[in-house]
């Protein structure tokens, strides 16, 4: 019976909240797809930091972790992501020349709320480990997303939604 | 050249209309000044802002001048004209009167690649279909550093009020 179960009934979930817009998201972590990248996000859970509408890649933001949060690419042939999706990222010192989002280093987790998107830095397209995807309440998420391009950066909180029972 | 002045946040920079390449956008350009509103920073394009025209400043130019790469270098100011049936649905994210056609102003302050070359803008692809117009009419005479910065804060901050208007020289 179990192989007939919904996967998403059996993912660990994360809730993905903009705290002051009083709006969230939920989405399941690819544990199967990226296991080693879902541990390691689960374990750093929660954190509150500012997210920042993205400039090169379409209808994305991008929160910026610590940059000692160094792992490995796992599951990274995503360069066309669906909405919802979810992913990490880090390009090591001096990978670009100058400092993109003032930062000559970056380890980053990225968040797709609409089609027309690709992760992309100064040189083009990037390839990018997809570790969750949003499975409820994408839509209201993703209208409070676009609208960091009018008010700029929010607070963003990601968290473990610990299963009941 | 005919100059203009772009003031945001109360930083100032000076541009130099192309005149040479393509005068009748720079004619067309110079008529409806001055302009302002809330820019807006790019999604794709980089390291741009956008002015939108409004109402009786809506520009609707055909193309002029030599064919561009599609690449753009600090300080360049672009004519940007999309017809309403060149993107899918619509830009939520502007006011109604832009979600689907789109005129403005498109002012690159920074470098807009590590290698020089300007990420794709798939909003922007299509530029032979004469669905849209993109025309470099002028660029920023050493774009100041404080200028470039209130850009870049669009992104952090939100939206900002630019103001263009003939820079009138003296006699």
């Amino acid at each position: 019976m179990s192989d007939q179960l919904d996967p998403h009934v059996l993912s660990r979930k994360i809730r993905i909240s903009f705290p002051d817009d009083g709006v969230s998201a939920v989405a399941d972590l690819l544990d199967a797809d990226c296991p080693n990248t879902c541990e390691a996000i689960w374990h750093l859970l929660p954190v509150r930091v500012k997210a920042i509408h993205d400039i090169w890649s379409g209808h994305q933001l991008l929160v910026h972790l610590d940059n000692t949060f160094v792992l490995p690419p796992e599951n990274v042939l995503t360069y066309l992501p669906l909405p919802g999706d979810i992913f990490y990222y880090y390009r090591p010192p001096n990978y670009f020349r100058g400092s993109p989002y003032g930062r000559s280093e970056s380890a980053e987790i990225g968040i797709v709320y609409d089609r027309d998107t690709r992760p992309q830095g100064p040189r083009g397209p990037e390839a990018v480990s997809l570790f969750a995807n949003i499975s409820s309440s994408l839509e209201g998420f993703a209208r409070a997303c676009e609208d960091m391009i009018y008010r700029g950066q929010k607070d963003l909180l990601i968290e473990k939604l610990e299963r009941a029972g | 050249m005919r100059q203009l002045l772009f003031e945001l946040g109360g930083t100032r920079a000076v541009a130099e209309m192309h005149d040479d390449v393509v005068p009748k956008t720079c004619d067309a350009v110079w008529n409806v000044l001055p302009v302002e509103g809330m820019a807006i920073h790019a999604n794709w394009s980089s390291r741009e802002i956008m002015l939108h025209l409004h109402g009786e400043k809506i520009l609707r130019l055909p193309p002029e001048g030599p064919a561009r790469r599609g690449t753009t270098a600090p300080g360049d100011i672009v004519y940007f004209w999309r017809s309403p049936q060149m993107s899918r649905g619509k830009q939520l994210a502007y006011s109604s009167e832009f979600q689907r056609e789109l005129s403005e102003l498109a002012i690159f302050y920074g470098d807009p690649a590590g290698g020089g070359l300007a990420a794709d803008d798939p909003a922007r692809s299509g530029r032979d279909s004469n669905l849209q117009v993109a025309t470099l009419f002028a660029t920023f005479i050493d774009i100041p550093k404080e200028f470039a910065q209130k850009c870049e804060e669009i992104r952090h901050n939100g939206l900002q009020r630019l103001v263009v208007t003939r820079l009138e020289r003296s006699r």
